[in-house]
């Protein structure tokens, strides 16, 4: 009440005088602002580069930026939106997060651009016209990162896989796996990202499509079958035993792979996206998700990718500016060059040999995105309703703790009564939609 | 003064005197309230923000620190057996619930205060959506005890800890930051600065000059010794700067206040070291340094009577030469 009275007189008392002030700041041109909320930590190698293309793009437009990097973005979204705080513009690597929002009308359309290819643009099925996110950034999920040291060439098939962490636990390397479950709020994640790797390459892109856009049954013959691999694997490389499955639930997921390349006798193998070249300088070798012995699957030559996408919670034009900047293709070319060959660009027309001219790893996988554009699967638990997507990541948790056999099916009935749980309007329909290369 | 005085009609001369106290007193009122109410409005800022804010962010890191402590440190075994608590019943118990809930609210209510802009208390809500998240993974681990995964309900205990202290307390330090600026910002008001005396201290010097230079144009054209209204008045316009410099001469209240909290802002916080709160001598100063005492009101009241006393001193004399021509 004291200051509410001090500031009262103040202001009657200054009001001529900052009147004039406010008069000449008029004229002169107040500078715009935006706010940008994403899950890269300003202190990490990505959110490091991010920063660097913003301050860009400030440069450039005279745009102030003020960005804030949180990992677990999604709640802190929700939080914001209930208290009518919205950042100007948020990347969620959710695209069905996204649509969330879209369908609750927070999310401003954006206006088609020249400068943003059509497939980086997110719409509503059956609306062309308006959509609702831009893919700022892709990863490569369907990895394996190992230690050149540990043995022979890159495994071909599942079965060569499977035999070579049990190969690498004879050899002494224990664990042969590197595999960190622990990422705070969302821990388990990486392990969802085994079941979904292992989905496609099983069962082939339409029952990866049914699956993750919720039409096919968490018990079903495919889905099982795909977790069953996993704990066949884990098992032949010992990753069941009691110390390894501690090891597995409290090793964060960006520790996992620390002495990946240091040889000895740690882990010499991991399971994990592009975007893992940004923790450390470790990933250096890497083959791609073997497949899987032909089976009634058909097409499993899918792979799957992880995608960043913006959305604009403001009308300012600024915003749609700076969103419209970090999807084109000069934004782009400067998030490349910031990133040390930890950012992979959604567009089709960079200059990826110049893009990744001192960096043969990067340059390999922009090369393996490319050519597999027409097979690309997005995440599906990104791609799942954000309360499935959670009961994954659980039964992920639930799944390694006690890998007895006779565990899965209550998990994964569980899962299945969510599934249905949730409503139809909120799944996406296609996890796999075609890359066209026009514009 | 005094061949301008020689060369203008006196009648003339006291008009220009009249106007040009009135002028300086007017000023000084400006000046000195605008000065006033700045200065007194930083420190109030100080006691009613800065000062719960610092409370605030030490009660709930203090509140969260200990209910993990009792939460991580518990055996997820019941057979474990040692001196630890079992986990079954320290979440049983749901102390955890009910910690959480109260710093989400007091988290809430940090929000509402004036420190920082919206983009800086947006920490504020990433650590309440942490919290949330943290109450999640507490409660996963009880559900995981529940069904006799103890494994599990210890991976997710691990989890929880770690978010807390790797995440929310880590943004609550964040705040803290933004408490440091704001405070910074406060001791640094331009209100305080000694620059603005200037506004009030300038028409001061003049207003009592002119007083004194009336008397003496008075005395020598009317011969009297005093003239009684404008007396008072410079008595009055003295005791009016006396109110005006009442931050200045306050000030070192108010610089102590800012140091101490200054102190407790800056110390670096652990689970060692936590963030403290401000004591009651602390507290009791910063409200001493924001009280001024009402004397906002006296100003204008004062310079009203001020006026009075002008147009009093000067109207006899004019008065005097009302039949002339002009």
């Amino acid at each position: 009440m004291r200051a509410l009275r001090h500031r009262l007189a103040v202001l009657l008392t200054v009001a001529l005088a900052t009147s004039g002030a406010a008069a000449c700041a008029g004229i002169s041109g107040e500078s715009e602002s935006v706010t940008v909320m994403a899950s890269w930590d300003p202190e990490q190698r990505e959110g490091a580069a991010f920063r660097a293309t913003l301050a860009r793009f400030t440069r450039e437009t005279g745009i102030e930026v003020r960005y804030q990097g949180v990992r677990t973005i999604t709640p802190i979204l929700r939080l914001a939106d209930l208290g009518d705080a919205l950042p100007d513009v948020a990347v969620l690597s959710s695209p069905a997060e996204l649509a969330r929002y879209a369908r609750a009308g927070r999310l401003v359309p954006l206006s088609p651009d020249e400068a943003i290819q059509d497939h980086q643009l997110l719409r509503h099925d059956g609306d062309r016209r308006q959509p609702y996110g831009v893919v700022l950034k892709t990863d490569l999920k369907s990895l394996v990162w190992y230690d050149a040291a540990a043995g022979a060439g890159p495994p071909r098939t599942w079965a060569d896989l499977v035999r070579r962490g049990a190969d690498l636990r004879t050899g002494g390397r224990t664990p042969p796996w590197c595999l960190g479950m622990k990422s705070g709020a969302e821990s388990g994640w990486p392990g969802t990202d085994w079941v979904e790797d292992i989905l496609l390459h099983q069962s082939g892109v339409e029952a990866y499509r049914r699956w993750a856009n919720g039409t096919l049954a968490w018990t079903s013959p495919e889905v099982r079958s795909a977790w069953e691999a996993w704990r066949e694997l884990l098992s032949a490389a010992g990753m069941t035993d009691g110390a390894n499955v501690e090891r597995m639930l409290l090793t964060g997921w960006d520790q996992a792979g620390a002495g990946l390349a240091g040889g000895g006798s740690g882990c010499a193998m991991e399971h994990q996206a592009s975007f893992a070249r940004a923790l450390h300088d470790g990933y250096t070798t890497f083959f791609p998700f073997p497949r899987f012995a032909p089976g009634p699957g058909g097409d499993s030559t899918g792979v799957e990718v992880s995608v960043d996408v913006a959305g604009l919670f403001s009308g300012k034009p600024a915003a749609q500016r700076l969103v419209t900047y970090l999807a084109s293709r000069a934004g782009q070319a400067e998030w490349t060059a910031h990133a040390g060959g930890s950012f992979f660009s959604p567009r089709t027309d960079l200059d990826r040999a110049a893009a990744y001219t001192s960096d043969a790893v990067g340059g390999q996988i922009a090369e393996q995105l490319a050519t597999t554009a027409g097979n690309r699967c997005l995440d599906a638990s990104d791609f799942m309703p954000q309360t499935v997507a959670s009961a994954f990541s659980t039964a992920v948790l639930e799944f390694l703790s006690d890998p007895a056999p006779e565990r899965l099916v209550p998990i994964l009935q569980r899962l299945d009564a969510i599934r249905q749980a949730v409503p139809p309007a909120e799944w996406l329909p296609d996890p796999c939609p075609p890359v066209t290369t026009n514009r | 003064m005094s061949s301008i005085a020689r060369s203008v009609p006196t009648p003339k001369m006291l008009r220009r005197l009249r106007i040009a106290l009135v002028v300086a007193v007017v000023a000084m009122l400006v000046g000195g309230l605008s000065t006033f109410l700045g200065g007194y409005a930083a420190a109030a800022s100080v006691a009613d923000d800065v000062v719960p804010s610092v409370a605030g962010v030490s009660a709930v890191w203090r509140q969260l620190r200990d209910a993990d402590s009792r939460i991580s440190d518990c055996r997820t075994d019941p057979a474990g057996g040692g001196d630890t608590l079992d986990c079954a019943g320290v979440l049983a118990s749901g102390e955890y619930r009910g910690v959480v809930a109260d710093a989400v609210q007091r988290l809430a209510v940090l929000a509402e205060r004036d420190v920082g802009d919206d983009a800086d208390r947006q920490v504020l809500r990433v650590a309440q959506g942490l919290l949330i998240r943290y109450l999640g993974l507490v409660e996963q681990a009880n559900l995981s005890l529940g069904r006799g995964q103890g494994v599990l309900a210890g991976a997710y205990l691990r989890y929880a800890s770690d978010l807390l202290h790797d995440s929310v307390l880590t943004e609550l330090d964040g705040y803290r930051k933004v408490i440091d600026a704001e405070l910074a910002e406060q001791r640094d008001s331009t209100w305080r600065a000694p620059a603005s005396t200037l506004l009030w201290l300038l028409p001061l010097a003049s207003g009592l000059a002119l007083l004194v230079l009336t008397q003496l144009y008075l005395a020598g054209r009317f011969r009297r010794r005093l003239n009684v209204p404008l007396a008072i008045a410079t008595v009055g316009l003295a005791g009016l700067g006396l109110v005006a410099g009442q931050p200045v001469l306050t000030g070192g209240r108010f610089a102590s206040a800012t140091a101490g909290l200054e102190r407790l802002v800056d110390a670096p916080a652990s689970d060692a070291s936590q963030p403290a709160a401000p004591d009651r001598r602390l507290v009791d100063l910063t409200h001493a340094a924001a009280d001024s005492h009402s004397l906002q009101y006296l100003m204008p009241l004062l310079a009203l009577a001020l006026l009075a006393l002008i147009v009093a001193g000067f109207r006899e004399r004019l008065r005097e030469y009302e039949f002339e021509s002009p």
